[in-house]
């Protein structure tokens, strides 16, 4: 995976607000995982289904560490809700940004309602922009749904003398953890 | 002319700082010319033929099982909306924060048709609590002083009195949140659609959009007729010009891009009815005027104008297109008496045409305005033009800054 290109995205991830730490491997990357969840206090997480999420054993981990994953569903759905956990399709360097596309499994709310998003990210999913991505993703699902969500950052409101106010609808905080999967893009 | 110093800072203060955002983003892009004429062109392509991109735009979204309406004017739009309401067996809607809904006054027709119509996005929410009319495309607050923020919701919630903008915006927050998790029906203004795919793309910061289209069963979306672009390709372009001159960002934080219904799925609408709104928009192409419909509605122009931080949005007629693009349109657009002398509000320092992002002419535009205005009533422009100046230089406080920011460059 090309260097420039992970520290490209990382910066422009940083400079719309986002947090973030990089792996050298998925395991290392469920510890990283685990060790965030325990941090934040919370046992109860909004999340994609576990096999979605590109970490192997995730489920059995988080089982053993006590945390309860639970999907998306309006009646779960409350102003308060603390965390959701998500991977994405792909990453985009050039904007800092995370795209997800519909998949059984992989609501988009654990991403736009809880105060804390976490992304899990392999870097083989990173791409330089949105146009390589596009063209990527056509060549790969051609006439598949174009349906998509790219979020870049966290939530801001600047209606009010343009003083940023995080958290507005989405999420006030989003955690990327990062790692090598091995894969080439 | 805004009589109060405080207000005209505040505007003064948001073109400032979205003027430094602008220019800060592009100036990291890599190909700015070559992103501008991609954008440039993707909007020529589709008003050149924009009959056929939008024949091809109603079959592509049918075949993705949107529902496809369409609307000539303001009138027909919200009858649309409400008859599709009430078959839908709905009287309460969330909305989103977009020009086309003030356009059409969708909150009058909602009123006068007892439905409950609630503005989601923050300003909009406050704005309609302090019966202001949204000033700016992109900061419909953007006049409003955070003292007049907090008197409105002193009165209107009694909240507290603070003049802390972060808690202000939390007073804000939880209803519109506890608001948003209920949503059932949503009427969403579309930022652009393509006809290849049939996508429709919502823009913003807050998420206001994705939160809302993915928990909403039921969305109508409503879409002026011109900002299609050809391709995804053309799509993109249009997306970037738009977040890198509206935020100074290289893309918004959240860009949600729509099909067709997903009943199956957890979130995302089980119907969407799109509504493609006209509204004298033919007739502007067809008086010579279709490269006002290049604009993409990113308030650039705005933050660049003197006019405008001299006058606020409240100069241009209470119509939702202000600055110096809605001084082109509104003469097209509004009642004469309202429309015509919004032609003459211009310093003809070329701001305007420098800032935005799909090179619309503004300057020569306003210029033809003038020249179809006077030659519709032979003697009105001097009188007019006149009539403006007099009043401009009869306040120097307000003309010599003015003045000085026209001819700084």
């Amino acid at each position: 995976m090309n260097e420039q290109l992970i520290e490209t995205f990382l910066s422009n991830w940083e400079r719309w607000g986002g947090d973030w730490e990089r792996w050298d491997n998925p395991i290392a990357a469920r510890l990283a995982l685990l060790r965030y969840l325990n941090e934040q206090h919370r046992t109860e997480i909004l999340s994609w289904q576990v096999d979605a999420l590109p970490i192997p054993a995730l489920a059995d981990a988080l089982n053993d560490a006590k945390f309860t994953l639970f999907p998306p569903h309006r009646r779960n759905l409350n102003p308060d809700l603390s965390i959701g956990l998500t991977s994405a399709d792909a990453a985009l360097a050039a904007s800092g940004s995370l795209v997800m596309t519909p998949a059984s499994g992989r609501s988009w709310l654990p991403a736009l309602i809880p105060i804390h998003h976490v992304a899990l990210l392999p870097v083989s999913r990173l791409y330089t922009d949105l146009d390589a991505w596009r063209r990527a993703w056509r060549a790969s699902r051609p006439g598949d749904a174009a349906r998509s969500l790219i979020i870049s950052g966290p939530s801001i409101s600047d209606d009010i003398e343009q003083h940023p106010h995080r958290g507005m609808f989405g999420p006030r905080q989003i955690h990327l953890i990062l790692f090598h999967d091995g894969i080439s893009a | 002319m805004i009589a109060d110093q405080r207000t005209r800072h505040t505007l003064h203060r948001l073109g400032s700082l979205a003027t430094t955002a602008r220019n800060s983003a592009w100036a990291r892009v890599k190909n700015p010319e070559g992103l501008k004429q991609r954008a440039v062109s993707a909007r020529d392509r589709v008003l050149d033929d924009l009959p056929a991109h939008l024949a091809r735009l109603e079959e592509s979204a049918r075949d993705h099982d949107v529902t496809v309406l369409r609307a000539n004017d303001a009138q027909e739009a919200n009858r649309l909306i409400i008859q599709t309401m009430r078959e839908l067996g709905v009287t309460d809607a969330l909305r989103n924060h977009h020009p086309l809904l003030d356009e059409i006054q969708i909150d009058r027709a909602a009123k006068a048709n007892a439905i409950q119509l609630t503005p989601l996005h923050p300003g909009d929410h406050l704005a309609q609590l302090g019966g202001e009319r949204p000033g700016h495309p992109i900061w419909p607050t953007g006049h409003l002083t955070v003292e007049a923020i907090s008197a409105i919701l002193q009165k209107k919630w009694r909240i507290p009195e603070t003049y802390n903008p972060d808690h202000l915006a939390s007073s804000v927050r939880m209803p519109l949140r506890r608001a948003l998790l209920r949503a059932h029906t949503a009427i969403l203004g579309v930022h652009f659609a393509s006809v290849e795919d049939g996508v429709f793309v919502l823009l913003d910061n807050d998420g206001h959009n994705a939160s809302l289209s993915s928990l909403a069963r039921h969305v109508i979306l409503l879409l002026s007729i011109e900002q299609v672009a050809a391709t995804l390709n053309d799509l993109d372009a249009l997306i970037q010009v738009f977040a890198l001159s509206a935020w100074g960002r290289p893309l918004p934080a959240y860009v949600t891009q729509l099909q067709g219904p997903v009943p199956q799925e957890i979130d995302g609408p089980r119907t969407i009815h799109l509504i493609l709104v006209d509204n004298h928009r033919t007739a502007i192409i067809e008086q010579g005027f279709g490269r006002a419909l290049r604009c993409i509605q990113c308030g650039a122009c705005h933050t660049v104008c003197p006019v405008y931080q001299q006058i606020g949005g409240d100069g241009y007629a209470h119509s939702p297109y202000t600055g110096p693009i809605g001084a082109v349109i509104n003469p097209l657009l509004l009642r004469s008496d309202l429309g015509e002398p919004q032609a003459y509000l211009c310093a003809g320092g070329g701001h305007c045409r420098a800032a935005c992002p799909v090179d619309v002419p503004i300057p020569e535009l306003m210029h033809e305005q003038r020249r179809r205005l006077a030659q519709t009533h032979p003697q009105g422009e001097d009188k007019r033009h006149f009539s403006l100046w007099r009043r401009l230089l009869a306040r120097p406080s307000l003309f010599i800054p003015y003045h000085r920011r026209s001819h700084k460059k």
